[in-house]
Parts: structure tokens; C-alpha cells; sequence
């Protein structure tokens, strides 16, 4: 069979003159990007007191999914909900819910098999996320995220309202 | 055995296609992995929270039979998860220097007459650099009452365009694919707590791998 061999060996030289050319970059890997943080932000939504903002933080080769939650008064805190290895982010809508009362929210995604990515009731120093319950961060993009899923509280309707929708369709 | 070189090769090149890799506990890679710092860390918190939380295991991070390994970043269901960022030992200039020792070995092994006697270099920051961020799926089948479990890790990582950041739109990445790489590595653990401290616990040959 020629055209195999002559079709891997095409893939071989020219996937080395595409390496070369790569070792001619500041940085070659996948952390070429730099490691510093930035945020696309998907949208914010005021709950009550407090302002629940959604965003992607990107940082080197990889990329995390966060709500984030202010009063004004105290520090913005940040809750990671889904992490991904690429830098990049799949499509998503994500519906944030929130109580009658403005005292819990939810975060709903289009996602198959991952519906719900996040509870938190506003105010608490935890949320309950893909990763278990965890504790707010100060960070957007901690160094690892550690857990498991733990059942989420049922949305209600009878006590759940949705506030607000957001979306996600292409990377930056 | 793969090579983290053959990897690289399929994502650069013009011909570059989407391909899925995985690699078993006897493969090459996957002992390499295994004995990577920030892996072993990562292995470390995971037996600290089945060592913590037994119950949540034996209910909620259990395998499923049905699950298999797929070109996909969605997660896998029903396990405990763990992500870490962009390790120590993936810097850009660790990783270049790693490159660069790859790139110069691979265009000399293409000399005539000489080519074929020269070894490519693939050095352990080459497959590790290749790895970046990564994250570890863990199922287990778990005996609280006995204080032991067999652990099953999928370690997964993607390589795509993004995972270039802006250098993927310069002008000399033109030629290369760059479709997405799947990568997944996968091994099993015994262990037991019996004594109050998580141990490992040799896995005989006849029982290991499911």
C-alpha cells in the first residue's frame, strides 16, 4: 500500500517543519498562552444585595467555568464549576436561579448529563458544585479543584424563579 | 507503547485528524505519568478524600461498565474529579527546551546515510510539557467496613488550537492540522486504611485491569 506510506511519511516531514516553526515561538507547549488570568465575562444578574457574575477565566492551557458573588460590601468571592485542558470553553446557555426569598441560587446548564453546576445559598462561606462542597475562593482560577458530585437541592418552581440566561457559543 | 512524538506529529501535521488516545496501565506513557510529581500529588488528595469521605464513594463515585473513553471534554459522570492547572514543570521555556531537543533529533534522524542511526529524544518534559493541565476521573470499588477499595484513574487531557493561545494564529501555524489530540491514560490502584493511614496494596497480575 503506497499511499499510506507515502501519506505518513508526507505527515512526518511536514509535521516536523510545522514543529520547527513552532520551536521558533516564544514558548512551543501548551502553557505558550502564559499562565496569567484573564475573564470573558458571559453576563451578571443582581439577586437581592448581591450581584452573581459568570464568566470563563482563561489562564494558560486551560480554562474555568465561574460564578462569582458581591455584596459590595465584602470582597468578590468565586465558586470554579467546571474546568477544561484546552483553553477553551464548549457552547453553553446557562439559567441562573435564584429563591423567592433572593436567599439561594442555581446554576443550570444546556449541558448533557451535567444539568445543574452549581447551588450556593448567598451569604454562606460554601457552594455545592460538580467538585462537591467547596468553599469560596478569592480566587478565579485556583491551582487544582479537588471533589466530587454531590446531589444538588431541587429546583422548585413553585419556589424558584429564573432570573437570568446566558450564553456561550464560540471562544474569544 | 505510544509516543508522545507520534502525538505531536498527528496534531501538527497538515493531515492532522481528530484521534483518540488510550493508554493502558502497560503502556509507556502512563508509567511515565504515573510517576510525574503533580500526578502523584493529585493521586494523593484523591486517596485523602476516599480515606475522608468512604460513604460518598461507595454511593456516588462508582465505575460504569458502560463508560468508555471518547473524543469528548464533557466529563466523566459518576466520578470523583480532580483538575489541576497548568503543573509546575510545563513553563513555556521548560517546555521549548524540551521541544527544541525533540525537533533537532527528529530532523537529524532524516539525514541520509547517518539519519537512521540517530535516537529521537524524547525527554520526560517533552511528555509532560505535551500534557499541560490535565484532569484525574476516579471510580472505585470501595468496602468501608473493611477499610479498602480498588481505584480506577482516567487521566485526561485535550490538545487543541486553543491549547496554544494566540501562537496557533501566527502565520507559520498556517501549514500545521492542529486537530484535537484525546488523551487518555488509564490505571488501577489497590489500597486500604486499615491501620488509620491510607497504604497501597500490591495488585496481583491475575487481578489487575478492568
Amino acid at each position: 500500500m503506497r499511499v499510506p506510506l507515502v501519506k505518513a511519511l508526507c505527515k512526518a516531514a511536514l509535521g516536523m517543519i510545522c514543529c520547527a516553526a513552532v520551536v521558533g515561538q516564544p514558548g512551543p507547549a501548551q502553557t505558550v498562552a502564559g499562565n496569567e488570568v484573564t475573564e470573558q465575562v458571559l453576563g451578571s444578574v443582581q439577586v437581592g444585595e448581591n450581584v452573581v457574575k459568570l464568566f470563563i477565566a482563561y489562564s494558560g492551557d486551560a480554562a474555568v467555568l465561574d460564578f462569582s458573588v458581591t455584596d459590595g460590601r465584602r470582597p468578590e468571592m468565586f465558586v470554579p464549576m467546571f474546568a477544561t485542558t484546552y483553553r477553551g470553553m464548549p457552547p453553553v446557555v446557562l439559567d441562573v436561579y435564584a429563591s423567592r426569598a433572593n436567599d439561594e441560587i442555581w446554576v443550570q446548564s444546556s449541558w448533557p448529563g451535567s444539568e445543574v453546576l452549581a447551588y450556593h445559598r448567598l451569604g454562606a462561606a460554601t457552594a455545592l458544585t460538580a467538585y462537591g462542597e467547596v468553599t469560596l475562593l478569592a480566587t478565579a482560577f485556583p491551582e487544582f479543584l479537588s471533589g466530587g458530585p454531590v446531589p444538588f437541592p431541587e429546583i422548585d418552581p413553585a419556589k424558584v424563579s429564573r432570573r437570568a440566561t446566558f450564553y456561550h457559543v464560540a471562544e474569544p | 507503547m505510544t509516543k508522545v512524538g507520534t502525538i505531536l506529529e498527528e496534531f501538527f501535521s497538515p493531515f492532522s485528524s481528530e484521534t483518540l488516545w488510550v493508554m493502558q496501565e502497560a503502556d509507556d506513557y502512563t508509567d511515565r505519568v504515573r510517576k510525574w510529581g503533580p500526578v502523584i500529588d493529585a493521586v494523593a488528595r484523591i486517596k485523602g478524600n476516599l480515606f475522608t469521605f468512604c460513604p460518598q464513594w461507595a454511593t456516588n463515585y462508582v465505575a460504569n461498565p458502560d463508560w468508555e473513553p471518547s473524543m469528548t471534554d464533557s466529563p466523566k459522570p459518576g466520578a470523583h474529579r480532580e483538575f489541576v492547572a497548568h503543573p509546575p514543570g510545563t513553563e513555556p521555556e521548560v517546555c521549548k527546551a524540551a521541544f527544541i531537543i525533540f525537533a533537532k533529533s527528529k530532523a537529524a534522524g532524516m539525514l541520509p546515510y547517518i539519519g537512521p542511526m540517530i535516537r529521537e529524544e524524547q525527554t520526560d518534559a517533552l511528555y509532560t510539557c505535551s500534557i499541560g493541565s490535565f484532569n484525574i476521573y476516579t471510580t472505585g470499588d470501595v468496602d468501608c467496613a473493611n477499610k479498602s477499595a480498588t481505584l480506577s484513574f482516567w487521566m485526561y487531557n485535550s490538545m487543541s488550537k486553543g491549547s496554544f493561545g494566540r501562537f496557533a494564529k501566527e502565520p507559520v501555524f498556517k501549514l500545521c492540522g492542529m486537530k484535537s489530540q484525546y488523551m487518555w491514560w488509564h490505571w488501577v490502584e489497590n489500597v486500604e486504611w486499615s491501620s488509620g493511614m491510607i497504604k497501597d496494596v500490591p495488585i496481583l497480575p491475575a487481578l489487575g485491569g478492568w
